[in-house]
C-alpha cells in the first residue's frame, strides 16, 4: 500500500490565535501616511479597472448623442432601459438578432463546460490514482499545452475541423475545447487529495470500478467540478478567434463574434448606446457565473499557479 | 489485479487523451509538417524543405510582425506584472481593510470578454469625444484632447498594451497574493522584530520565496500577450504603418487572404518555438537565480 495522503494538511487552527495578536500590534505601528498612500493607490487602481465598465453601463441607457457628448456626461438625462430590448431583438445582423448570438454562446459554453467537467474528472482520476508508464511525461505535455499560443495552431485545427465536416456549426465551435490541459491538470490536483483508503476499502468490499468512480470519486470531487466548470465556461465564452475563423453564417455566430461586427469603422449605424447595451448583455452570463462560483474559481486559478 | 487496474485506468483516461491528441497534439504536428511544404488549402502539399523559413527571415513583413508582437508583449508584461506586484503587496498588508473587495474590483475585467471590452475601449480612445480625451479636458490638459491614441504609430502599441494590462492584471494580482499569503507569517514577524524595514523584508524574506511564482507569471503574461489577436483586432486592426501588425495577424492574413498555408504554418511554428523557448529560458534563469 502506498503512503497515506501526499498533501500536507494546512490546518493550523490552534496556532492561529497568537499570530493574530501579533498582527494587531502591527496595526498600531504602520503610520497614517503609509495607509493614506496605500488607499490612494488602491482607489486609483479600482478607478482604472472599473471606470470603463461603469461608463459602459451608463452609456447603455443613454440616447445616442449623450454617449459621446462634449463635455463628457456621466449620467443619462433619462434612463432608456428599452435600449436593452433593441440590442437584443432588433434584427440588425442580416436578419439575425443579438439574442440569437447570446443563445449560441450559452449553448456552446454550457456544452463545453459539461464535457470538460466529465472528461477531465475521469482522466484526472486516472492520473491521480493509477500508476502507469509515461504518466509524468504525459502530465508535462498536458501542462506544456497550456502555454501553446492558440493562434499558432489555429490553421491545422481549421483543417481538422473541416475534415470532420464541422466548419460553420456550433459543434465545430465546441469540439476543440471539450478538454484542455488546464482542466485535466486541475482535476488531477484536486483528486490527488482524496485518500486512497476510501477507494481501497470499497474495492475490498467488492465494488466495481464504475461504482467506485460514481459513488466515491465524483461526490468527493465537488470543488474540482465547480472549478473546471467555471474556468471552461469562461474560456469558451471568451473565444473569439476560433468562431471568427470557422463561422460564416450569422445564425452560427457567438456573442463576441456578433459584437465584433459593430464598432468604430464598421459599416453599421453608429448606435453607440446599442453597442454598449449589447456589450453589457454579453458580459452578464460570465459575470454571473463567476460571482456564483467565485471561490472555487479563484482557488482553481491559484492552484494553476502552483502555490497550493 | 494488475491487468484489471490497467484496463480501468485506460477506460478513464482514453476519452480525454483521444480528444487531446486530435485537437491539440495533432495540430502541432501538422503545423510542423506543413511548414516544410508549399501547401495551399485544397491542393497537395509539395515538399520544399526549409524554403519557407529562409523566405520568412528575409520577409520584411515578418520582421515587422515580430517587432510589433515583442513591443506589445514587453510593454504589457512590464506594466501588468509591475502593477500586479505592487497591488498584491498593498493588499497583503494586514492593515488594509476590505482587501477582498479591492481584489474583486481589480479582478472583474478578467472575466469579461475581449470583444465587449474592446468596444468600450474604442470609445475610451476616441479622439476629441472619447472618454479619456474628455477626462483629460476636465483635468485641464486641453492640448492632449486631440491625441490619436490608436492611430499614432508610437502610441498605438502602448494603447493596446494598456488594454491588455487592464484586462489581465487582476489575474496576476491574484497569483501574487496567493504567493504572498504562502510566505510564513512568523518568518516575516521575526525579521520585523530583528529590525528589518519594509524594503528589507521584501528584498530578503519575501522576494526569494516569490521568485518561482514571478517566473510563472512573467512566462504566462508574455506568452499570452504574444499570442493575442483580439485586442489588436478591436483597436487598430494592425495599423498604423504595421506598428501593431503582430504575429497572429501576419499568420491569419497569409492563410486566409494570401492563401499561403505552408508559409503561414512555418510562421506559426516559429511563433510556437519562440513561446516555448521563452518559457524554458525564463524558468532556467529563475531557477539558477534561486539556487
Amino acid at each position: 500500500m502506498n503512503a497515506v495522503a501526499t498533501t500536507v494538511p494546512t490546518n493550523n487552527g490552534p496556532t492561529m490565535a497568537p499570530r493574530r495578536s501579533i498582527s494587531k500590534h502591527r496595526t498600531r505601528r504602520s503610520s497614517v501616511l503609509f495607509r493614506v498612500f496605500c488607499y490612494t493607490v488602491l482607489l486609483a487602481a479600482a478607478g482604472f479597472f472599473l471606470l470603463p465598465l461603469v461608463w459602459m453601463l451608463l452609456a447603455a441607457v443613454k440616447t445616442q448623442p449623450e454617449v459621446l457628448a462634449i463635455p463628457i456626461r456621466w449620467l443619462p438625462s433619462r434612463w432608456h432601459w428599452s435600449n436593452f430590448g433593441h440590442a437584443l431583438f432588433d434584427e440588425r445582423f442580416a436578419g439575425e438578432t443579438f439574442a440569437r448570438f447570446l443563445l449560441n454562446s450559452m449553448i456552446v459554453a454550457t456544452v463545453t463546460a459539461l464535457a470538460c467537467v466529465l472528461l477531465s474528472i475521469m482522466v484526472g482520476y486516472g492520473f491521480a490514482k493509477f500508476r502507469f508508464r509515461g504518466r509524468e511525461g504525459l502530465l508535462w505535455v498536458l501542462l506544456g499545452s497550456t502555454l501553446l499560443p492558440f493562434s499558432s495552431v489555429v490553421i491545422p485545427l481549421f483543417i481538422i475541423v473541416q475534415r470532420l465536416g464541422q466548419l460553420d456549426s456550433l459543434g465545430g465551435l465546441t469540439l476543440p475545447f471539450l478538454v484542455t490541459g488546464q482542466a485535466i491538470f486541475l482535476s488531477r490536483q484536486f483528486i490527488r487529495g482524496i485518500p486512497d483508503d476510501y477507494l481501497e476499502a470499497a474495492r475490498i468490499d467488492g465494488a466495481s470500478e464504475t461504482w467506485v468512480f460514481l459513488h466515491i470519486v465524483l461526490p468527493l470531487s465537488g470543488s474540482a467540478i465547480s472549478t473546471v466548470a467555471v474556468i471552461s465556461f469562461l474560456a469558451s465564452w471568451n473565444q473569439f478567434l476560433w468562431p471568427l475563423v470557422i463561422s460564416s453564417s450569422q445564425s452560427n455566430f457567438t456573442a463576441p463574434l456578433g459584437l465584433s461586427l459593430l464598432g468604430v469603422g464598421s459599416s453599421f449605424q453608429t448606435d453607440y448606446q446599442i453597442w454598449m447595451a449589447s456589450a453589457t448583455l454579453a458580459m452578464i452570463p460570465p459575470l454571473v457565473f463567476f460571482l456564483i462560483l467565485e471561490r472555487p474559481y479563484l482557488r482553481g486559478l491559484e492552484m494553476m499557479s502552483g502555490v497550493k | 489485479m494488475k491487468q484489471r487496474e490497467l484496463r480501468t485506468c485506460l477506460v478513464f483516461i482514453s476519452p480525454a487523451i483521444i480528444f487531446f491528441v486530435v485537437f491539440w497534439a495533432l495540430p502541432v504536428l501538422m503545423a510542423g509538417y506543413y511548414s516544410f511544404t508549399d501547401w495551399q488549402v485544397g491542393r497537395s502539399a509539395p515538399w520544399v524543405g526549409v524554403a519557407n523559413f529562409t523566405e520568412l527571415f528575409g520577409d520584411p513583413l515578418f520582421r515587422t510582425a515580430i517587432k510589433a508582437s515583442l513591443t506589445i508583449a514587453v510593454l504589457a508584461v512590464i506594466g501588468g506584472v509591475g502593477i500586479a506586484l505592487s497591488l498584491a503587496l498593498i493588499l497583503a498588508h494586514p492593515d488594509i481593510r476590505a482587501a477582498r473587495w479591492w481584489r474583486l474590483a481589480i479582478f472583474i475585467p478578467v472575466v469579461t470578454d475581449w470583444v465587449s471590452t474592446g468596444l468600450v475601449w474604442q470609445m475610451m480612445y476616441l479622439r476629441d469625444r472619447g472618454v479619456i480625451a474628455q477626462i483629460l479636458a476636465k483635468l485641464g490638459f486641453t492640448s492632449l484632447v486631440r491625441t490619436e491614441w490608436t492611430t499614432d504609430p508610437t502610441l498605438a502599441p502602448i494603447a493596446i498594451a494598456i488594454f491588455i494590462i487592464w484586462k489581465s492584471t487582476g489575474l496576476y494580482t491574484l497569483f501574487f497574493l496567493a504567493a504572498l499569503k504562502a510566505v510564513p507569517k512568523d518568518v516575516l514577524e521575526a525579521s520585523t522584530v530583528d529590525g528589518a524595514g519594509a524594503w528589507q523584508r521584501f528584498r530578503y524574506v519575501r522576494w526569494p520565496l516569490m521568485k518561482p511564482i514571478t517566473t510563472f507569471i512573467i512566462v504566462i503574461a508574455f506568452v499570452t500577450a504574444l499570442g493575442l489577436y483580439e485586442p489588436i483586432f478591436m483597436l487598430t486592426g494592425g495599423g498604423p504603418a504595421g506598428k501593431t501588425r503582430a504575429l497572429p495577424i501576419f499568420l491569419l492574413e497569409n492563410f486566409f487572404q494570401f492563401e499561403r498555408s505552408g508559409y503561414a504554418s512555418a510562421a506559426g511554428l516559429i511563433f510556437l518555438g519562440m513561446s516555448l523557448t521563452f518559457a524554458f529560458v525564463a524558468s532556467r534563469v529563475m531557477k539558477e537565480a534561486v539556487s
